[in-house]
């Protein structure tokens, strides 16, 4: 491996560690004496300083350094770990990270006022002082009478690839008492197959000691495999070293633990890769995925191709065969697109952090609620849900929920709740932001929505409709600016980044209640269950999520108001959307596809429904991306191309253009 | 060493648009086809109007009569469509240029490219990277990213 690839591998992986790292802070500043927590703390700390100083920057490893050292003492129960001191540590990993990742800029004087504050509280709770109030998480005190433990090490054949030293480990070992160590070779092979990268060796350790178990954990804090590590602690020092512990020791501990079970962040409280070591990772660059990706929307479209020609042959041994690579390439889809999926508690975690430091400039009290962390969504669209998630959540601490003052004075909790759910409805992954805060500003949203001329005076508008006006470009009801609106990002171009992932946003609010924005999304962009339609000559995929029914236009009422036709659908007027006219086939459509979009339904009139199609979007060139209605193209099975529309851009397009084809539009000559 | 990566020639791709001989880079080509089955785009710019397959690609098809202003024609025995590679900074793209016939692929020395004198051809300047003399006749050197702009900047 070349030293960039080394130097690039350890950004990666300290971009984890530090997610890692915060999270846990988050978790201890509720629960601080989470003996997991605070070894996961410490895990990542060491692991930083340690990597930090063979591929980092000097300044960044020794501050990493300084802060493993205040933490040692949290976790020999030495130090309580105070708010105060989780905020400074939380301060610390933002520091750690711009050490990491801005090595260009000045953060000597930032460091060492870190530096300064950690000394500060390691030092008003020193080792000296044995505050009564220290809460001492470890289960055994440190001085207990002499133990004897019998200790089975079996790390898994890949131990020492991943590092492991078993040597060193047994060299701790030795040093904490008398240790007897004998070598099990039980799982040793013969010498033709025996790998010698590979540990086939066991050991088992009968260790005198006065250490107490939490030293004992400690040696082996870097051993991940569950099962690797077997304490047994033996009842008394006379009785023989047998294999099974026949009596049950009298400590409070269970008889027989696992040290990585010990230490095993609590359940949840730790991104899912942490939590299940045995599940061994390969990172993989997106940009390798989306080439796999490619290549399987490839090989679906041909697979389409040649389930279309088998059609054809009538010959049932390549039938067989031809639905045999059909089902194979589904299964390959499936699979692929599987790899992009990653929970979204990547993207919940983050905000843990922006709701706290937020509240806190604020002078709010706010607990986050996350629901669904677990709900696994596409990585592009989950990478750029971020930032307007972000949005949503600041709007929601800035203008939705109160003082605390102000809370009691409506009679409601001082403390307000926010609420961050995901959730998987069919192909759609459904994230609700909900605040019990005072809910939306109507009159003032009115008021400015007439200043900024959106509404006319006369215009009724109702409650909800109201609502939607905060998606409108350039209205934003903060009485003040605080330092966190007002950056330029407002909630339409929040709309405007959902409806650009293919999604919608809602938003419903009640005064005095709270207000809930619900975002729907499609769990993917690459691949969509499409449904085919044929206009003319021209062949049309509607993402088939969007699709309520199709009806035949004989079948229904048409009524015309305004100028737009309209049809029936059980009673909801629902208007219609031409197809014929916008391309110029001269010949009026039979079949009605309702589509919901966030403007309500609409009929799109269309010639012949074809059915369901597995449809592969394919982006669109610079030429064509501004084309309005047009979100993307795919390649039918018979090699052609098929436009998947976009009802909503082609409904504000129609209007605009009744019939009419100048300059600017296409000519619809057969080329 | 200097000398050689000074480019002392070119080869181009001369084509044919109306009585005109335009040319691209060859290094920009990537295959010359039959016109391929074309889907039409609604609201399409009038001289992209549609999309094309070439080998699991969609790529808009570029009509260059359309983009020079001529009048379009129906597709003929000559009608080619020059599958070529926009390498636009962090958005390349391909597209399939459409053209009324495809020639040949000529040498052509750094030196001999000039700028078209003003007023010397009918075509918009913007569209044009140079102009070279071969025996009697003057051969456009095509601009392709003035070409593929989304936004066709209107002729004169």
């Amino acid at each position: 491996m070349s030293m960039p690839d080394a130097t690039e591998t350890f950004l990666d992986e300290a971009r984890d560690l530090l997610e890692q790292l915060e999270a846990a802070l988050l978790d201890l500043e509720t629960s601080p004496e989470d003996q997991g927590l605070i070894n996961t703390t410490f895990r990542a700390l060491h692991t930083l300083k340690g990597s930090g100083g063979m591929f980092g920057p000097p300044e960044m490893a020794a501050f990493a350094h300084h802060l493993e050292d205040a933490f040692e003492l949290v976790r020999q129960g030495r130090l309580p770990l105070s708010r105060d001191l989780v905020g400074v540590l939380l301060q610390s990993s933002d520091q750690l990270r711009r050490l990491l990742f801005e090595p260009e800029g000045a953060h000597a004087s930032e460091t060492a006022r870190l530096v300064d504050i950690l000394r500060s509280l390691t030092r008003r709770d020193g080792p000296a002082a044995a505050t009564p109030a220290a809460p001492t998480p470890a289960p055994a005190p440190a001085a207990v009478a002499q133990q004897r433990v019998m200790i089975e090490l079996r790390l898994p054949p890949h131990a020492m690839a991943f590092g492991t030293n078993p040597l060193a480990l047994l060299d701790e070992l030795r040093s904490l008492g008398e240790a007897e160590i004998t070598p099990l070779t039980d799982g040793v092979p013969d010498l033709d197959a025996l790998n010698p990268a590979e540990l086939s060796l066991a050991w088992r350790i009968l260790l005198t000691t006065t250490a107490g178990r939490d030293a004992l954990d400690d040696v082996f804090i870097f051993v991940d495999e569950p099962g690797s590590v077997t304490i047994t602690e033996l009842a008394a020092p006379a009785e023989a070293p047998a294999i099974a512990p026949s009596a049950p020791p009298p400590t409070a501990a269970p008889p027989v633990q696992t040290a990585a079970e010990l230490r095993s962040p609590a359940a949840g409280s730790v991104p899912a890769a942490a939590a299940e070591p045995t599940d061994s990772q390969v990172r993989v660059s997106a940009a390798r995925l989306d080439t796999l990706l490619d290549q399987v929307g490839e090989l679906v479209i041909a697979q389409a191709r040649l389930t279309a020609l088998a059609h054809n042959r009538h010959d049932l041994a390549l039938s067989a065969i031809v639905e045999e690579i059909e089902r194979l390439s589904a299964d390959l889809r499936d699979s692929a697109m599987d790899m992009r999926m990653l929970p979204i508690d990547q993207l919940f975690s983050r905000y843990r952090r922006v709701v706290r430091d937020l509240a806190g400039s604020l002078s709010k009290d706010i607990e986050l609620v996350l629901s669904g962390e677990e709900t696994e969504l596409d990585k592009t669209v989950l990478d750029r849900l971020g930032d307007p998630l972000v949005h949503i959540i600041r709007n929601s601490i800035d203008h939705g929920i109160e003082t605390p003052d102000a809370r009691e004075t409506a009679g409601k909790p001082r403390r307000g709740t926010l609420r961050l759910s995901a959730r998987q409805s069919g192909a759609e992954m459904i994230i609700t932001v909900e605040d019990d805060g005072a809910g939306l500003n109507r009159v003032r949203i009115r008021e400015k929505a007439l200043a900024a001329g959106v509404i006319g005076a006369e215009d009724e508008l109702t409650p909800s409709q109201i609502d939607q006006l905060i998606f409108h470009p350039g209205l934003s009801t903060a009485q003040t600016i605080s330092n966190l609106s007002g950056r330029g990002v407002g909630m339409d171009v929040v709309k405007r980044t959902i409806t650009d992932l293919q999604g919608t946003i809602e938003i419903t609010s009640e005064p005095g209640r709270g207000t809930r924005i619900t975002l729907r999304l499609p769990l993917t962009l690459a691949i969509i269950e499409g449904l085919q339609v044929a206009v003319g000559q021209t062949m049309c995929i509607l993402p088939l999520s969007t699709v309520e029914e199709c009806v035949e236009l004989s079948q229904v009422e048409t009524r015309t108001s305004n100028g737009r036709n309209f049809v029936d659908i059980r009673g909801t007027m629902v208007p219609l959307l031409w197809t014929d006219r916008i391309f110029g086939t001269g010949r009026t459509g039979s079949v009605v596809a309702v589509v919901e979009t966030d403007a309500g339904k609409t009929g799109v009139v269309v010639d012949q429904v074809i059915g369901q199609h597995q449809t592969v979007i394919k982006p669109l060139s610079p030429l064509h991306r501004a084309v309005p209605g047009l979100a993307g193209a795919t390649i039918l099975g018979d090699g052609s191309v098929a436009l998947i529309l976009d009802i909503p851009g082609l409904s504000r397009a129609q209007p605009a253009l009744p019939l009419q084809r100048t300059a600017g539009a296409a000519v619809p000559t057969a080329a | 060493m200097q000398i050689a990566s000074i480019p002392t020639s070119q080869d181009y791709l001369t084509i044919a648009l109306d009585e005109d001989i335009f040319a691209l880079p060859v290094a920009s080509v990537r295959e010359v086809l039959d016109p391929p089955p074309m889907t039409l785009v609604p609201f399409a710019p009038v001289h992209a109007p549609g999309l094309v397959n070439v080998r699991g690609n969609v790529m808009p098809l570029l009509d260059l009569r359309t983009r020079f202003g001529m009048e379009p024609v129906a597709n003929g025995d000559t009608t080619r469509v020059i599958v070529t590679h926009i390498d636009r900074p962090g958005d390349p793209f391909l597209v399939g240029l459409r053209a009324d016939a495809v020639y040949e692929v000529v040498d052509i020395p750094a030196g001999a490219v000039r700028p078209a004198p003003p007023g010397s051809t009918r075509w918009p300047a913007a569209l044009m990277q140079g102009v070279i003399q071969r025996g009697d006749r003057y051969v456009i050197i095509l601009n392709l990213e003035d070409i593929v702009a989304a936004e066709p900047a209107r002729p004169n």
